[in-house]
């Protein structure tokens, strides 16, 4: 399917009443394919025009193609000062425009034709196959390129925002999925996080199994044999190698760009060998202060909360188990260290031993409540 | 005027009849407009494998001479195969496998007379090529880089086109908590030097073709997948490019997920007599709704809650495989809802689990592993599961599991109702304790009195247990042990005054009865859960009462068979100011 | 060749109308065609000679499948004005799209009349794109103009010049060329004739693309130059020459090029208004400073490509539009939101403090305090520069701030501005304790 056609026009006398489009049609030379933009995919194609001294009109049609007309560029390569292009005309009804070129002597001029074209762009996949005891990982990422624009390019130089260009052509309608980045023993950090504001704090009462998600954590870093560049959003899928030669599906997830120096995290699954159960044991008003009508104008608070973790594996876990205390608070007592994420998120890493459990307790105020 | 089946129309389609039935269907064909749309309806359907239109070229000789191997007589292998490979005569059409390498010129080919059945595989090196690998030799090798530089695809007339074998090994792992497999083949194929297309083609079946992957086993150095194209305007159909730096045999390992295999765990226990222990039998049950047979496949299940960012049953039906650009690709489905899993039939299970029983000598061994956060069950030596078809095996057996009575109570969760909790621990000192047991329903029998007959006590179902983890059963509505908490007094004291003479404060007191009746003809347990609607409470009883949270307290009692008991409890409830002491 | 709108000079006879003589077709001498593009108007005006004969001369005037305002006509002689009178324009019964003016002569032969009226159907607008340099700290922009003529008339040959200005208009010159009799009828509104559109749109296939007479044909030709001036509250564009667009043809032509504009590569973050991520932004001033300045710049589309600093190479930044943009302004092109630098504000701490009490012991003033934590990374290659805007939520406010905050500014009275530069790839974290007061505690 060929539908973006370059024709040369001859120069067209003033009582020819019809557009002449010229059967020899200048064969599209090196052509880029350009994918850095996730909104827009650039094209640039170069061709040879026949130029005749004087006024040319070169046609250009792009029928069930969809290009962006306004986005049309001719750059005249090389002789820049004896080929100008005057302006550009528009047919009625029709995807095509008309160049208008001036050219100081008849000869073959190469030209580069820039436009944005639709429904041609790239998919980035992830394939991770994590070792045996989950501390590494094997990390292929593919390239998916996708072309429904309505034009065939049989053979392309596809740039993306990195890495080499590479030659390939795609058809119209066509998908292909090709390997481009291999890194091999990626350092992986798995992590269990229990949030207290989204998961149910006694799953003894709920209906379903209650799971605690469980995350890969890889970093784009030198340091991990990436980080050379980010790392584009898409479906990530989680392997592991089932010790007799196969591999097991851990599961998948699609995470966001991870610039240079940032992590990927990649939700898997839920571990249901960790179990949390969460309970508010006080929760008192304390602290009173009173107008003169004896009404409280503002008070504190005296919570308790504990929680039994209880693991259940053979194998020792850490488990990120946030809370959250809204406003102003002091802690009276917690029996765990914490770091804070923010003013209302704290953060406890939780080493449990194998087949152990920890019972959690935090004792807070908070402060200068209004009714 | 009868008509040709959907069959023999396909057979003819692909040149497959014999010359003279081939002159009946061309007859019949010019006068019946029905059979001609038939054909042409066929002809739609296998568009995808007509690799005649597409490129790499192959001739028609070329085509008829692979398909003309097909159909040797005494290849029984390749009998067998013959539905799958050219995807005629098969009501259920699966998979193809179409190797294209460089190879022979026509003539040279035809010339050297119809293949020698020398191979059980076509996809092997047979004489033609082993000929020519002789005859090349002769000539000058081209260099690797040279091949390189070449287009991966050869003109039409240097073409060889090999159908191959449906695969050597296959694994299924089949995942409960969703509706995917992983499948795992592996394959030998003959490479040429050079660039190999593999055409792997898979219609009427659900697999994702997104997850296609090959890896090259053997000579892993020596070769090199390029690319896997989803060529233009062919559906279910996929391509790889794949540069062998030899000529010879490989080995391929191929994997991809795919829906409708689905695997799920039951259980049927037996109280004792005396409800203290039971006996506790689990099954797994293998369905395969996937439009392929697997045969002798090892077959292994994954316990765990494993997170789809897009169903594979979604991604089966797309096309283009990866989706069209401008149009959202994005269907998540984190959150699945219990409607969406697999629906489980209930009555067949019932009848099946009473009913069914095993030769001891044939029940195959489940092997249970942990990997990651899942389960992984291996099931012992080789399973066949046809399309269409449902396959039980049993899991684990313990007799004598020590099992806990409890009814509870709690008006907030239940109502007026005492629910019959059966409580067992999946350790070892309860018979148990191995591996994590599956979720699944659960089928409670007991014993009508001292006899040996059976009765049904009622439905669970169980949740994943962990190693080492308590669970407990809900049997349903005991009707013979009953809880009534009255109300019997209501009063308030300790008011406080603001400075205008207003109530700031005061203290709500109710007396409570809670009458508790064991109708049965052995001793419960019963826990009653009370909430008291408030933080700031307390409560004064003689009965043995626990805080259970900042808002809720619990009484445990024992009860003797055939009698009641009542605790009477008196609760207290600040209210304003009275709450700051 | 469309030419639809026709001008007859009929035989000034005695004044019976059913005896008319043709007399003769004069064709357009020169055509103007101004343009706006704030209204879908056009101003045409026309020269043509009339042969004319002394006493009463009716001229008709015709203008089927255009979409003129026939009430904007308007006919003045260009010579002997004090020898030709138009006495009248009479729009006939019973027929359509004509128009009859009676003219008296007191000389006789040819003279040139203007012929003027406004016109729906043509349109412009102004369109560009920019190509920054590999490090992106100039920028070559290129204006172009697109002239549509969708009006139903070829005006060949025509000096175009277009409007940027906003007009008032009380009418729409569609509605009015639509209407079946000129001024409507004495009568209730009624609805419009509806003619079908389709006939205008319907375009004669095969047409000339006529040479411009200012073209060298064996010289060499250059981009018609088009020259800006002021009027009034508007700006003119006179492209140089004529112009022929068929219609249902537009045609691109350039406006300006200018090379080498020093731009300021922006990364703006305020969470209230862009949610949490970055903006990028292209910031240059309508000034001779920034080689521009001469005129306002219309409002239009602007695609950014970059120089990849390979053979020409191009790639695409992104799109963006801007409104009017007066001589001295500032343009700030938005090119949309991006991953690769990000700025990350975090709530470290919140509390009351200094609480006051009024007599009746009720809270009447008090202190909110909050402590934030701002990162920025910038994971480019190339440096940038960072804006970073906190609302406060209040106009009593106080901040303490510490770290490499860059430097500070008060935006306005309740928000603040944190600008940073960042070396590529690198890291800056600032903290800044932000206090309130409520109630009393105002005073």
């Amino acid at each position: 399917m060929k539908y973006i056609i370059t024709t040369l026009l001859l120069i067209v006398s003033a009582t020819t009443h019809a557009r002449i489009k010229m059967v020899a049609l200048p064969e599209r030379g090196q052509t880029d394919i350009r994918l850095d933009n996730p909104d827009a995919t650039l094209i640039e194609e170069e061709r040879v025009l026949t130029l005749q001294q004087g006024i040319n009109q070169v046609d250009f049609s792009w029928k069930g193609v969809n290009i962006d007309s306004d986005s049309i560029r001719l750059t005249v390569l090389g002789n820049a000062d004896e080929t100008v292009l005057l302006n550009v005309s528009y047919p009625p009804n029709e995807q095509a425009l008309v160049w208008e070129i001036a050219s100081t002597s008849a000869k073959e001029q190469p030209v580069r034709i820039s436009y944005l074209l639709s429904y041609i762009d790239r998919l980035v996949t992830y394939k991770m196959v994590a070792d045996k005891a989950e501390s590494k990982v094997d990390l292929k990422s593919y390239l998916v390129l996708r072309n429904f624009s309505g034009e065939d390019f049989e053979n392309a130089r596809v740039l993306l925002d990195y890495g080499e260009a590479f030659e390939r052509g795609i058809q119209h309608e066509e998908t292909k999925q090709m390997l481009f980045l291999k890194a091999g023993e990626v350092p992986v950090e798995k992590i269990w996080t229990f949030d207290a504001a989204k998961l149910p704090w006694d799953p003894e009462r709920e209906k379903g199994n209650v799971g605690i998600p469980v995350s890969y954590k890889i970093a784009n870093t030198q340091e991990s044999g990436l980080g050379r560049f980010a790392l584009n959003g898409g479906k990530a899928r989680v392997y592991q190698d089932d010790g007799s030669g196969g591999t097991i599906v851990l599961g998948e997830d699609r995470p966001g760009l991870v610039p240079v120096g940032e992590e990927m995290e990649v939700y898997i699954g839920d571990s249901r060998d960790i179990v949390v159960t969460q309970k508010k044991m006080t929760d008192r008003q304390i602290n009173l202060r009173k107008n003169s009508r004896n009404d409280v104008v503002l008070y504190d608070t005296d919570e308790l909360i504990t929680a039994k973790i209880e693991n259940f594996k053979d194998t020792p876990a850490r488990l990120t188990l946030i809370q959250h205390i809204d406003g102003q608070w002091d802690m009276e007592a917690c029996n765990m260290e914490y770091e804070l994420e923010d003013a209302s998120t704290l953060k406890f890493e939780i080493e449990l031993p194998a087949n152990g459990k920890k019972d959690f307790e935090m004792h807070y105020h908070r402060r200068n409540i209004r009714p | 005027m009868t008509h040709f089946s959907t069959d023999q129309l396909r057979e003819y389609q692909f040149n497959l009849l014999p010359e003279t039935e081939r002159g009946k269907i061309d007859a019949h064909l010019q006068r019946c407009a029905e059979c001609r749309d038939a054909l042409q309806a066929i002809e739609a359907q296998f568009a995808a494998l007509d690799v005649l239109n597409e490129q790499p070229e192959v001739s028609e000789e070329r085509i008829e001479a692979v398909l003309a191997e097909c159909r040797q007589p005494g290849r029984s292998k390749l009998l067998v195969w013959r539905p799958a490979i050219i995807l005629a005569a098969a009501a259920s059409i699966a998979f193809a496998f179409l190797l294209i390498r460089p190879g022979l010129p026509v003539e040279d080919r035809t010339a050297g007379g119809p293949p020698a059945p020398a191979s059980g595989r076509l996809g092997e090196a047979n004489s033609t090529s082993t000929d020519s690998g002789a005859r090349t030799a002769g000539t000058a090798v081209p260099t690797l880089a040279a091949l390189r530089a070449s287009q991966p695809f050869a003109p039409a007339s240097n073409i060889e086109l090999n159908v191959l074998p449906r695969r050597d090994e296959v694994q299924l792992t089949i995942y409960n908590a969703e509706d995917l497999t992983l499948v795992r083949e592996t394959r030998k194929m003959t490479l040429k030097r050079g660039w190999n297309w593999l055409q792997f083609m898979w219609s009427n079946t659900l697999i994702d073709p997104t997850s296609l992957d090959l890896r090259p086993v053997t000579h892993a150095d020596q070769i090199e997948i390029t690319q896997l194209v989803y060529p233009p305007r062919l559906n279910e159909l996929a391509r790889w490019t794949i540069f062998s730096e030899f000529s010879g045999e490989a080995e391929f390992e191929l994997t991809y997920f795919t829906s409708g295999l689905k695997w799920n765990a039951f259980y049927e226990a037996t109280l004792a007599p005396d409800q203290q222990s039971m006996k506790l039998k689990s099954y797994v049950r293998i369905d395969n709704g996937s439009g392929e047979d697997y045969e002798n496949a090892e077959t292994r299940l994954v316990v765990g809650e494993i997170n789809i960012d897009e169903k594979i049953a979604t991604l089966a039906k797309r096309t283009p495989p990866y989706g069209t650009p401008g149009i959202e690709v994005l269907s998540r489905s984190n959150t699945v809802s219990a409607n969406d899993k697999w629906q489980f039939n209930r009555q067949e299970v019932e009848i099946e689990a009473r009913f069914f029983n095993y030769d001891a000598e044939d029940i195959k061994e489940i092997f249970k592993k942990a990997l990651s956060e899942y389960q992984l069950y291996t099931i012992e030596g080789r399973e066949t599961i046809r399309d269409g078809w449902g396959k039980r095996l049993p899991n684990i057996e313990a007799q004598e599991i020590g099992v806990t009575n409890l009814y509870k109570f709690e008006a907030e969760r239940w109502g007026d109702q005492t629910i019959r909790y059966l409580s067992i621990a999946n350790t070892e000192t309860c018979k148990l304790g191995k591996a994590p047991l599956p979720e699944g329903q659960v089928r409670v029998f007991g014993h009508a009195g001292e006899t040996e007959s059976l009765v049904y006590v009622g439905a669970s179902s169980i949740q994943y247990i962990p190693v080492g983890e308590k669970v407990e059963l809900e049997l349903g509505v005991a009707r013979k042990v009953m809880v009534a908490p009255k109300r019997m007094r209501t009063r308030t004291e300790n008011f406080e005054f603001d400075q205008k003479g207003n109530i700031s404060g005061w203290d709500e007191i109710t007396d409570w009865k809670i009458e508790i009746t064991n109708a049965e003809d052995r001793p419960v347990d019963v826990e009653i859960m009370r909430w008291a609607e408030s933080a700031d409470w307390k409560v004064e009883t003689d009965a043995a009462v626990t805080t259970y949270d900042a808002e809720h307290f619990r009484f445990m009692e024992t009860i003797e068979p055939r009698s009641k008991r009542t605790i009477e409890y008196e609760l207290t409830v600040q209210h304003g100011t009275r709450r700051e002491e | 060749m469309r030419r639809i709108i026709q001008l007859l000079v009929l035989a000034a006879a005695t004044g019976v109308q059913a005896k008319m003589d043709l007399a003769t077709i004069p064709t357009r001498d020169t055509v103007q065609l101004t343009i706006y593009n704030s209204a879908d108007m056009t101003l045409v005006r026309e020269q043509r000679a009339l042969t004319l004969k002394e006493g009463i001369n009716k001229l008709q005037f015709s203008w089927a499948n255009t979409l003129i305002d026939p009430t904007s006509l308007e006919m003045q002689p260009k010579a002997n004005a004090d020898k030709i009178d138009i006495l009248d324009l009479v729009y006939p019964p019973r027929v359509q799209n004509l128009g009859l003016w009676n003219v008296d002569s007191r000389v006789s032969g040819k003279s040139p009349v203007e012929i003027s009226y406004l016109t729906s159907g043509l349109s412009w607008r102004a369109f560009y794109m920019g190509t920054l340099t590999p490090d992106e700290t100039k920028l070559r922009l290129q204006g172009y103009v697109r002239v549509t003529n969708n009006s139903g008339e070829d005006y060949e040959n025509a000096q175009t010049r277009l409007i940027v200005g906003k007009v008032h208009m009380l009418d729409q010159i569609a509605e009015l060329a639509r209407q079946e009799h000129p001024y409507g009828t004495p009568r209730p509104e009624r609805v419009a004739y509806d003619r079908p559109t389709t006939s205008r749109m319907k375009v004669a296939k095969g047409v000339v693309m006529a040479m411009e007479d200012s073209v060298d044909y064996f010289g060499m030709a250059a981009p018609k130059e088009i020259k800006k001036e002021g009027l009034s509250e508007y700006f003119l564009y006179t492209i140089e020459g004529t112009e022929t667009i068929p219609t249902g043809w537009s045609k691109r032509l350039p406006s300006f090029d200018t090379d080498a504009i020093p731009v300021a590569n922006l990364y703006k973050f305020e969470e209230e208004r862009y949610g949490s991520h970055v903006r990028r932004f292209l910031s240059f001033k309508n000034d001779e400073e920034h080689a521009l300045g001469e005129t306002p710049i219309p409002g239009g589309s602007m695609r950014v490509f970059r120089l990849t600093g390979e053979a020409a190479h191009l790639a695409f930044e992104g799109q963006s539009s801007f409104k009017y943009i007066p001589i001295d302004e500032k343009v700030e092109l938005d090119l949309g939101r991006v991953e690769n630098v990000i700025v990350e504000p975090k709530r470290m701490k919140q509390a009351t403090a200094n609480h006051r009490f009024d007599r009746k012991g009720n809270v009447s003033g008090w202190d909110e305090i909050h402590d934030f934590e701002v990162e920025v990374r910038n994971t480019r290659p190339v440096p940038v520069k960072v804006e970073i805007k906190r609302n406060l939520g209040s106009t009593y406010w106080k901040i303490e701030k510490a770290g490499d905050f860059g430097t500070f500014e008060k935006d306005d009275a309740d928000t603040v501005k944190f600008t940073l530069e960042l070396p590529p790839e690198s890291k800056k974290t600032f903290t800044y304790q932000l206090t309130t007061n409520h109630g009393d505690n105002q005073q």
